[in-house]
């Protein structure tokens, strides 16, 4: 009698550990978010989830420069880069993410990567004012991100990317290697309508609330600003001269410019961006580009699909201007360009754009 | 520490089981107990190490009471130290979770402006405490034999029901640690209570869970419920609350048998019962039997006529909502569950006489409307939710109640068979199907493990099941009752 139990028992024990060992085992061979190694000849993998992947493939892709940033840099095509500046490039965007966030992704790129040689950097103008530790997102996946092998269990038994790696296996046998590129990778360029319809359905000009009008930036405002720059900024670019770090400010469109100014903050804003530009010009290992004195791009409504976003042909024209460094600043010129930012913007006729 | 978790099944429960019976077969047994001890301490920090101080120290202090009775000399002098042991128990609980609750009462009622405390509930305080209640007053009773202090923490700490109950009396369980035949593996409870485990395991993950994002939902978008998904969402909460509570119990008993501990049952098909009276007698069982022994029978029970029963039986109640949340919404419910017990007890001729199929549907629904104060975070949710169901409004099902249930496993099942493009809403029907099947159909987890036979079929069932449920861990998934 005793002995049935035992068997059963023991029975139980073994099948449960070998139903985890060969599902685990595959989710780690296959490895649909690259945690333990680059992509397989043989599997066609999706690239689709930034905060799921990113890590992954600065971990274990083999390249040599970055695009990173918000969302606006989803539309990037990593080919343009490479053909332009004759490297071998991969996209780490993260939606809606902070400073904070890309800057501890090209960390771990720069950790694992020695061969990284160039940094495509957007920032976004609304995260000028975001407090250093600022991080948008609650269930963050963070058995990816630490070094610790203690917590991978929940990525080798999860029923969700288990099938990620059936479906991976799976695309391979039905259609072949023909997996996303980069150029791809998290696009949406094509899915949506742009121009002044598609603006002002995701914005009501008159439902913008003011905040406290103010014309200057606090000096708590300015140590925040600091803190920010230096720990997520150029705390990288200082301890890593040998890489060459292309930043630019996203161009926002004139819908933005008028967001701001109905809130009340547009000088604070250009304020700010005078502030990040003074403390990033000084490194030799950046090139710094703005794009608001583009007028045919901000002004144009037909390059956005909301107040913020453009198409992927505005991401297209940036890489060609940091080839060519149009609209680049220097020490030299940039305090002229930020007074003809602020004589444009702080007088121009915005309720023209609702003619 | 959570039960559905790699770390608690993976390592933790192993490490646990391993020690314990080597420790055992090695005769040391005082030391086993304190490795006991220590691994459920593990299990109670991980959550939050700044718990362990309290419940240390309230396992100290009532040790210390215990030993006060004992050695206080006079009967007068053991009521006083037994007194000021529920107090100290009673004035701890109340500190931890209800100080808040006072003091927006307070500021309610007088306009004031006292600040909140915020204090972080303390896991399984509820329950920890009211075990120790029960303790001390056994004591003070002279029901208790000379207990160790390693005994007693043992007791205290046991980890299986410690943070969820099933609420355990120190003399259902510590003869059970201090019998020397129970200190060595044996294969045919092993069997069982991994069997059983894996059964309340799924219960948990596979079901509760996943009606849990019914009911998230529905309770997230309040103004756009029309009748039927108020009727949906009330349902799947009844379905969610029984799934996971015992569940969790039935994971707990598991887990004791595993250890040779026979845990005592805590649910009983409770939707099955035909009067709301017998419900509790289903439903939570050793709270129920808390209340009759440590409140209801010394306010009087029924010995002291009619309307002090009934007026016993109502404060039972009110107190049992107020344990289970620090909130009107608890003490509604609790008043609701007392006036219809108190009805049906006035009543019970004529309860008795309305044929049993009408007397079920009347407590179901009962229970379920109740259930919806239970959960609503606010009475005016809790109303809103309500209104809605009378409504009877009718928009067509949201495809969101659909969505939020569509698991990887089913997405990609039903593709195979195309059955949900011949039937969309083939996912939410199968799964209250198969809860309500579960719920009235099913012989309830205990029975199932009183004759569970160790054959192939069981293996593949617990197989499955183990690894179905460990694969769907990744998710965000948190107990019920953990605050209570």
């Amino acid at each position: 009698m005793g002995n049935k139990y035992k068997r059963w028992v023991w029975c139980v024990v073994a099948l449960l550990m070998a139903g985890l060992v060969l599902l685990g085992g595959f989710t780690a061979f296959i490895d649909p978010y690259f945690h333990y190694h680059g992509p397989l000849p043989f599997v066609k993998y999706e690239l689709k989830s930034e905060r799921y992947q990113n890590n992954g493939i600065v971990r274990h892709f083999d390249y040599d420069a970055i695009i990173t940033g918000s969302s606006m840099t989803e539309c990037f095509r990593t080919s343009q880069l490479d053909e332009l500046f004759g490297v071998k490039s991969v996209k780490v965007p993260f939606s809606g993410g902070s400073f904070r966030e890309v800057n501890e992704n090209l960390q771990v790129a720069v950790d694992h990567n020695p061969e990284l040689k160039m940094v495509v950097r957007c920032l976004d103008a609304n995260r000028f004012f975001d407090h250093k530790d600022k991080m948008d997102y609650d269930d963050y996946p963070d058995y990816l991100y630490d070094e610790s092998v203690w917590n991978d269990a929940s990525y080798l038994f999860n029923k969700d990317i288990l099938m990620t790696a059936v479906q991976n296996l799976h695309g391979y046998m039905a259609s072949g290697n023909n997996a996303m590129s980069m150029d791809e990778y998290v696009n949406w360029s094509n899915f949506y309508p742009y121009g002044r319809d598609a603006i002002l359905g995701a914005f009501a000009p008159e439902e913008v609330e003011r905040t406290e009008y103010r014309t200057e930036i606090t000096q708590e405002e300015y140590r925040m600003m600091d803190e920010s720059i230096s720990q997520n900024i150029t705390e990288l670019i200082a301890t890593h001269p040998e890489i060459e770090f292309y930043i630019y400010i996203s161009p926002y469109s004139i819908y933005c410019m008028d967001y701001w100014r109905r809130s009340g903050t547009l000088e604070r804003q250009l304020l700010a961006e005078k502030y990040y530009i003074e403390k990033l010009l000084p490194y030799d290992n950046v090139k710094l580009f703005t794009f608001f004195t583009d007028y045919d791009t901000v002004c144009n409504p037909d390059n956005y699909k909301d107040v913020a976003h453009h198409g992927g042909w505005v991401n297209s024209r940036i890489l060609e201007y940091m080839k060519s460094d149009t609209y680049r600043l220097t020490i030299d010129n940039y305090e002229d360009y930020c007074q003809e930012v602020w004589d444009y913007y702080i007088s121009f006729d915005y309720e023209s754009l609702y003619e | 520490m959570l039960f559905n978790s790699y770390i608690f099944i993976l390592l933790f429960l192993p490490l646990c089981l391993i020690g314990y019976f080597l420790l055992n077969k090695f005769k040391q047994y005082t030391l086993a107990q304190v490795y006991l001890f220590g691994m459920s301490l593990w299990f109670y920090g991980y959550f939050k190490v700044k718990y362990l101080g309290i419940i240390l120290a309230s396992i100290l202090i009532n040790y210390l009471v215990y030993l006060g009775i004992n050695r206080s000399g006079t009967k007068r002098k053991a009521k006083g130290i037994m007194i000021a042991g529920v107090c100290i128990n009673v004035g701890i609980l109340l500190y931890f979770k209800y100080m808040d609750f006072f003091i927006s009462n307070i500021n309610a009622l007088l306009g004031t402006e006292i600040g909140f405390l915020r204090i972080v509930l303390p896991l399984g305080i509820s329950f920890f405490t009211f075990q120790q209640i029960s303790f001390i007053v056994d004591a003070y009773r002279g029901e208790i034999p000379g207990y160790g202090f390693w005994h007693y923490a043992g007791f205290v700490a046991f980890f299986p029901q410690l943070i969820a109950g099933p609420i355990v009396t120190h003399d259902e369980l510590v003869p059970q640690f201090l019998d020397e035949k129970k200190k060595h593996p044996d294969a045919e409870n092993i069997a069982q209570g991994i069997y059983i485990f894996a059964l309340g395991l799924a219960k948990k993950v596979l079901l509760a869970d996943s009606f849990g994002k019914i009911v998230s939902y529905g309770y997230g978008n309040l103004d756009k419920m029309d009748s039927v998904e108020a009727c949906l969402v009330i349902l799947a909460y009844t379905i969610q609350i029984y799934f996971d509570f015992s569940g969790y119990c039935d994971m707990a008993i598991g887990i004791g048998k595993m250890f040779n501990i026979d845990l005592p049952v805590n649910f009983n098909s409770p939707y099955k019962a035909r009067t709301i009276t017998e419900f509790w007698d289903r439903w939570h069982m050793t709270l129920t039997r808390f209340f009759t022994k440590y409140v209801y029978i010394p306010l009087g029970g029924n010995r002291k006529g009619a309307v002090r029963t009934y007026v016993n039986v109502f404060l039972v109640f009110l107190i049992s909502g107020f344990w289970h949340g620090a909130s009107w919404n608890f003490v509604f419910w609790g008043v609701m569950h007392g006036l219809f017990v108190v009805l049906t007890r006035r009543f019970k001729e004529f309860f008795a006489k309305v044929p049993g199929i009408i007397n079920w549907f009347v407590t179901f629904v009962f229970v379920n409307i109740a259930w919806v104060f239970f959960r609503a975070k606010t009475m005016g949710d809790a109303f809103s939710v309500l209104k809605n169901l009378f409504a009877f409004r009718f928009d067509g099902l949201d495809g969101n109640y659909i969505e939020v249930i569509r698991s990887v496993e089913f997405t990609e099942v039903l593709g195979l068979f195309a059955l949900e493009e011949k039937f969309p809403p083939f996912v939410l029907t199968g799964f209250f199907l198969t809860a309500l099947i579960g719920l009235f159909g099913c012989k309830n987890a205990y029975q199932k493990m009183q004759e569970f036979k160790p054959g192939l079929w069981t293996m593949v069932i617990t197989v499955v099941l183990l690894v179905w449920c460990i694969f769907s861990f990744a998710g965000i998934s948190t107990f019920l009752y953990f605050n209570f």
